[in-house]
């Protein structure tokens, strides 16, 4: 955010990264760490073990996938949220089918249930949310995390007031729709 | 439309980014992250220095194979046959073809050979070592490399073709014809890195 740098400073950072500058990665990474963080555990749904699990694939496959960053195209530290939005999606499928697989053995059942109990709220929030459109999910987080207003988002994203609060109410309803804490 | 949140269901995404706000997650994390991909980075850097070698190397091979086909292809061309000879005639003796080569004199070219023809790579390097002169020093280091490279021993080419390299003046740098692939190579390397620090400074 306001700790970001600018594009010009950042292509002249991401060059020297792949040219294997070790300092130059340092400085992108922690221009771009509490953004990200914040993002992370809203995504998750406020569960930290979760939220982890999406900083770490998400910062290594943003090393990983370095070369492809533009920096005409948006900051680094956007970049980065836009490859998080997307791990998030495949760690919740995958959390999902692990959770279907393990049947915990009966002695387990009592805390198993608690733990479960607890983290309910926070998980199903963390699948309504992957399971969003994309353009649904930033604008919830446009809203949510971010904090901006309406006239703010519309002005970010180039849009009319009327379409922005017109997408945030469909946003809004959709994940009404799939968010669902008993299932 | 209102900023305001409107139902429960809002609440949570609302109480998420509180969470989000105000939550980090293990202080640990960032740092073990921090450190796990800069490995990965200093892994293009040497990624990067293999394949710019390997191109070279490339090059240079690609180059003696053009070389050599070309001349496997074109070969020297071999005197016509000489005509039939004559009914044999006595004849005077033929002045001698080849002259036996006048004696060499201490001061002649030929004898003026590099002193370090014999020596095996491992003295070379010593002697470099105590070389007290730096183009002494460069000269036989560059030499002892060749050496080690001739026979195959890459590491210890590449150690006195580093110490040669570290005390070699710009002009030393420039890439001359009887340079070795590996230290073409390092050359070029060098005035690369030499130039991206200078734009950097």
């Amino acid at each position: 955010m306001h700790d970001e740098l600018d594009r010009s400073h950042e292509a002249i950072l991401v060059a020297a990264v792949l040219a294997g500058d070790p300092r130059a990665w340092q400085v992108l990474y922690d221009s771009a760490w509490d953004r990200l963080e914040r993002y992370a555990v809203w995504r998750a749904g406020g569960l930290r073990e979760l939220a982890e699990d999406l900083l770490q694939e998400t910062w290594l496959l943003a090393v990983r996938k370095i070369h492809q960053f533009d920096p005409a195209r948006g900051s680094f530290a956007a970049w980065v949220v836009g490859l998080a939005s997307n791990v998030a999606r495949n760690l919740l499928r995958q959390r999902r089918y692990r959770q279907r697989q393990l049947v915990p053995i009966k002695s387990d059942l009592a805390a198993e249930a608690d733990r479960a109990e607890a983290e309910i709220d926070g998980e199903a929030v963390a699948r309504a949310l992957a399971q969003l459109p994309a353009r649904y999910e930033r604008i919830l987080r446009a809203k949510y995390l971010d904090g901006l207003t309406v006239q703010q988002i519309a002005q970010q994203h180039g849009e009319t007031v009327a379409a922005v609060e017109s997408a945030l109410t469909r946003a809004r309803q959709a994940f009404r729709e799939t968010y669902s804490p008993t299932e | 439309m209102t900023d305001e949140p409107s139902d429960d269901l809002e609440a949570l995404l609302t109480t998420a980014a509180a969470a989000a706000a105000s939550a980090s997650v293990n202080p640990q994390l960032r740092q073990q992250l921090r450190e796990q991909t800069s490995q990965r980075v200093r892994g293009y850097g040497r990624w990067r220095r293999v394949r710019r070698l390997t191109t070279l190397a490339g090059v240079y091979v690609a180059g003696w194979l053009s070389a050599w086909l070309w001349l496997g292809w074109h070969p020297t061309p071999t005197p016509a046959p000489a005509p039939a000879p004559a009914p044999a005639q006595p004849l005077a003796p033929a002045p001698e073809l080849i002259q036996p080569s006048p004696p060499v004199g201490p001061s002649s070219p030929l004898q003026q050979a590099d002193p370090l023809a014999g020596l095996p790579a491992e003295e070379i390097e010593l002697l470099a070592e105590q070389a007290r002169e730096r183009a002494e020093f460069v000269r036989l280091f560059a030499k002892a490399g060749d050496r080690y490279l001739a026979v195959g021993d890459h590491v210890a080419a590449l150690r006195c073709y580093r110490n040669a390299l570290e005390r070699m003046t710009n002009a030393e740098l420039a890439v001359t014809s009887t340079d070795s692939w590996l230290l073409m190579s390092l050359k070029l390397a060098l005035v690369q890195e030499r130039t991206r620090d200078q734009v950097r400074e």
